[in-house]
């Protein structure tokens, strides 16, 4: 009785050692030879698992590969305390240059000040922080262009009048509030135009769906849907779908390869694609400027990329948030 | 086992053999027996006066000022904002009369040299994110005037260009043709895309005054207009136009 | 000294042996935290760069400490046998508690009060008690079960923060010489000697924690209600006052880590601490304290949160994907608990035939 259990114990303890030696290998395998000629950059962006924040991440680290670095890929969640921990051990590692899609505006400015008190250039793509001159570049979209572009056609689509539903994303993300305000900017010069409802959606598609299903139940005559970003977009499609109707014009904004499938089902009626690979590669680009040059090349910080108008006509050049003319 | 009970020490007797759970029954009834009430609150009042007299220390320096006196603390020090107004009338409309083209000038050449060069050569464009835009000026006769859209649209014909122009008449004014057709104006300059956008805003809503202080107009009147047109490619079907600068040209 | 002995059990060399060793293995066990802490140092020094220098220790202290002082009041809390979910959203509305009060101030009429950074700091700690006040009574009084007043009380509380500014943070803490409020990024990018006040903060409030339940009263009661909550009411144990301090305090130690980490971000930011509850769980468990309580020890939470981090700050540094620090961080954790319950039936068995 005792031999067994000591056998058990012994067992017990050399598999718990084996996995330990398995895994801690498995990870020293991963953490990659330091040859590279120019340096190191780390990039970080939001979770990995939506294909916006993916398609930029791997832009990036291809680009930057491409230049001779070594890149690394990192995910904040959208935590600033996780963001700003992350920089610290980046910056402890002896990154060269950082490309950050950051977590939030002002909660950013800390840590990135940060980096760049410690020597390690930061360009920012697609959020911006409320303060220059810490950033050596900050690239983002034009969501006033894609957001007015995208409530014009709506409103050519819809008409001059009618009732349709707003669904956001994510309100505690100042690039949403800016969409939700340009969209307001072109649709309120429309006295007939009515909103009859408003909901805040997070930006993703289960809980879009849920807010549609129940103003539909409120309102049914509704003639559209504006939508804050892709996922939201997508979300009220569903819920249309699942309700049988079939002549409420929905649009957002994002382009992902979904919302373009989707354009061309003729489910949704207009997205505006926003250039995230492009986006990345340009940061990339203006960071191995910086750090060859000591200049990014471009003479403003704060630099701004046009988002596409994607309707049926041109929504197979979408691919992975590149739009592919050529 | 002794347990002993004393009024103002707690005797915990440790009994041997580890902590399994068997063991602690006895452990409690160990330390209940031996325990005191008095000692727990007597340390909790210290502290408890411990943190009151600390409180009152600290709280002796709050400040307490007024809403007038709070603005100017909070505000001092943020620089005045660009006037749209004086923005438009000294600068913008000054700059856009003395570097205007003929539209049928800017037409032909997107024709022949195509728009890239042309657009170097003749237009505004602030980088990849920003259309075109070219300033022009024309005349012609009023062809049609388009209320039934919040886009009021005036249609020019005859203008010498071989093209249809369109004046855009508001009280929707799309685009941002102004504010990306003045060199001096930089996204830069503006603290967020909102602010720039509003800008914007501001400049179409005093082209909007500009129109109605011309007057009313009808098909067949002959005008001439200096305005600004953003184009993405050069090969729009109509020339849409945002006027800065009207005027009745005497008829034959 | 007691001689229950098992009945039958031979007095023989090879006994005597097998017992040697399961006493050794057993004191290997109870110090497997200080071993697993060993043993993440000696593997990242040796395979990262730069890990043992003087900066990346301090920057991988003061990581330590916003799971750290977590992990000492929750530690308290599991000790009762209970559990507290909500100091997560805790942190989150501490944060935009002092980002407002640092902001806006409070206004009465036409005047606006604005309070200086200790007071602010204060004020702040009495919310996070006052939350850990709420769960106490939810508990105590209503006899709800821990886990869903906690877990009632982070939905509440995590609304709360959002609620604040409309979802919205509180930026620019620098405050104005004018209101008196400047000084607010001292406790968290301060330092004393060289080392962040915060993990002055943290080993301060371990070492108190650390002393008060091994040494006091309230000590022994918080691990008797653990050990057999029947056992501590019969015996005339006021189990609910008890109780309900120990939430004030994890309440109490939840705001000091929002006001850390809000100092540290200059912003106050709503979704600040999300999930904060359950790595601090992770450190406590992994320090080797008992879900259902009687058993553990502060020390032991706190290394058990310096092994979280460094493994954490380590898997980053060395480039591990995201998708795997995850896979990792589970594992380490559930062979935390089956070590522990090996080191319990062992214990059990050692115990039997002294």
């Amino acid at each position: 009785m005792k031999r067994k259990t000591l056998q058990l114990i012994k067992q017990s303890t050399a598999l718990a050692s084996m996995s330990a030696m398995v895994f801690l290998t498995g990870v020293s395998t991963l953490h990659a030879q330091d040859n590279s000629v120019q340096g190191n950059i780390a990039i970080l962006v939001n979770s990995l698992d939506n294909p916006y924040y993916a398609a930029e991440a791997n832009a990036a680290k291809a680009q930057a590969e491409e230049l001779g670095y070594e890149a690394r890929v990192f995910s904040h969640s959208e935590d600033v305390n996780r963001q700003r921990e992350l920089i610290n051990s980046i910056v402890a590692q002896g990154a060269n240059g950082i490309v950050l899609d950051n977590a939030d505006s002002s909660a950013s400015v800390a840590a990135v000040r940060y980096a760049t008190e410690h020597n390690v250039p930061v360009v920012l793509i697609n959020r911006e922080i409320p303060e220059d001159g810490i950033a050596i570049a900050q690239l983002t979209h034009n969501n006033v262009q894609a957001a007015s572009q995208v409530a014009e056609a709506f409103i050519e689509k819809v008409g001059e009048s009618g009732k349709y539903v707003e669904l956001t994303c994510n309100l505690a993300d100042n690039n949403c509030v800016t969409r939700s305000t340009a969209y307001h900017r072109v649709l309120d010069q429309y006295p007939d135009l009515e909103m009859v409802a408003r909901q805040d959606a997070g930006g993703e598609l289960l809980r879009a769906k849920q807010a549609m299903d129940s103003i539909l139940q409120e309102h049914s005559d509704i003639t559209g849907v504006i939508a804050g970003n892709g996922p939201v977009a997508l979300g009220a499609i569903a819920s249309l779908e699942a309700a049988g109707i079939t002549d409420v014009t929905v649009v957002g904004i994002d382009g992902s390869n979904d919302e373009r499938d989707a354009v061309l089902d003729g489910r949704l009626y207009a997205t505006a694609m926003l250039q995230a690979q492009e986006l990345a590669r340009q940061g990339v680009n203006q960071l191995h400027q910086y750090l060859e040059t000591g200049e990014t090349g471009e003479s403003e910080e704060r630099q701004l990329f046009r988002g596409v108008l994607i309707t049926e006509d041109n929504a197979d050049y979408v691919n992975d948030f590149e739009y592919q003319s050529n | 086992m002794p347990i002993t009970s004393t009024t103002s020490n707690i005797r915990v007797t440790k009994l041997s053999g580890g902590s399994g759970g068997f063991h602690h029954f006895h452990y409690i009834i160990g330390v209940i027996r031996g325990a005191d009430m008095n000692n727990t609150s007597c340390i909790a009042r210290t502290f408890g006066l411990a943190i009151l007299t600390s409180t009152t220390l600290i709280l002796s320096g709050f400040t307490i000022v007024s809403s007038e006196e709070l603005i100017e603390i909070k505000t001092g020090g943020t620089p005045p904002s660009i006037d749209a107004s004086s923005l438009l009338y000294d600068d913008i409309i000054p700059w856009a009369s003395s570097s205007t083209r003929n539209v049928g000038e800017v037409l032909s050449a997107i024709e022949n040299q195509g728009f890239e060069t042309t657009c170097e050569e003749y237009g505004i464009q602030k980088g990849q994110a920003f259309p075109c835009t070219f300033w022009i000026q024309t005349s012609g006769v009023i062809d049609n005037i388009d209320t039934s859209s919040r886009v009021g649209k005036i249609t020019l014909s005859d203008t010498g260009s071989g093209s249809e122009v369109v004046i855009l008449s508001g009280p929707v004014i799309p685009g941002t043709a102004l504010r990306d057709g003045y060199p001096d104006i930089v996204y830069n300059d503006f603290s967020n895309q909102d602010a720039f956008a509003s800008f914007s805003d501001d400049l179409n809503n005093e082209v909007i005054s500009i129109i109605e202080n011309f007057g009313e107009v009808t098909p067949g009147d002959r005008i001439s207009v200096v305005g600004a047109y953003a184009t993405w490619t050069g090969m729009d079907s109509t020339i849409q136009v945002v006027p800065v600068s009207l005027e009745r040209v005497g008829g034959e | 000294m007691s001689s229950v002995s098992d009945v039958g059990v031979p007095d023989n060399v090879e006994h005597k042996a097998s017992l040697r060793l399961s006493k050794a293995l057993l004191l290997v066990l109870k110090l497997r935290i200080f071993v697993a802490l060993f043993v993440v140092i000696a593997y990242f020094s040796l395979t990262v760069n730069n890990f043992l220098t003087t900066s990346n220790m301090l920057i991988m202290a003061q990581h330590i400490t916003v799971i750290g002082i977590l992990a000492v009041g929750m530690t308290l809390v599991i000790l009762t046998g209970g559990i507290d979910l909500s100091v997560g959203s805790t942190v989150g509305l501490s944060g935009m508690v002092a980002g407002f009060l640092l902001m806006q101030g409070i206004s009465i009429g036409d005047y606006t009060i604005f309070f200086n950074v200790p007071e602010v700091i204060l004020l702040t700690c009495l919310i996070g008690a006052l939350i850990g006040y709420i769960n106490g009574s939810l508990i105590t009084y209503l006899n709800v079960a821990p886990f869903i007043a906690t877990l009632g009380m982070l939905y509440v509380v995590r609304g709360a923060a959002l609620l604040m500014n409309d979802g919205g943070t509180y930026s620019q803490l620098r405050g104005h010489e004018a209101l008196g409020n400047t000084g607010f990024s001292l406790l968290g990018n301060g330092s004393f000697l060289g080392i962040g006040i915060p993990v002055w903060i943290l080993a301060i409030l371990a070492l108190i924690t650390w002393l008060v339940s091994l040494r006091t009263p309230f000590g022994r009661y918080v691990y008797a209600i653990g050990g057999n909550e029947h056992a501590a009411v019969f015996s005339g144990l006021r189990v609910r006052k008890i109780k309900l301090w120990v939430y004030v305090f994890s309440g109490f130690c939840a705001a000091l880590v929002g006001l850390v980490v809000t100092s540290q971000l200059q912003t106050g930011h709503p979704m600040t601490g999300d999930t904060y509850e359950l790595r601090a769980i992770a450190a406590v468990v992994l320090g080797g304290t008992a879900l259902a309580g009687g058993r553990g020890s502060v020390i032991g939470s706190v290394i058990g949160a310096c092994v979280i981090s460094i493994l954490n700050d380590g898997m980053v540094m060395s480039g591990v994907s995201n998708f795997w620090q995850m896979v990792i961080m589970g594992l380490v954790i559930i062979v935390a608990v089956v070590i522990d319950q090996l080191q319990q039936r062992l214990q059990k068995k050692v115990m039997v035939t002294t």
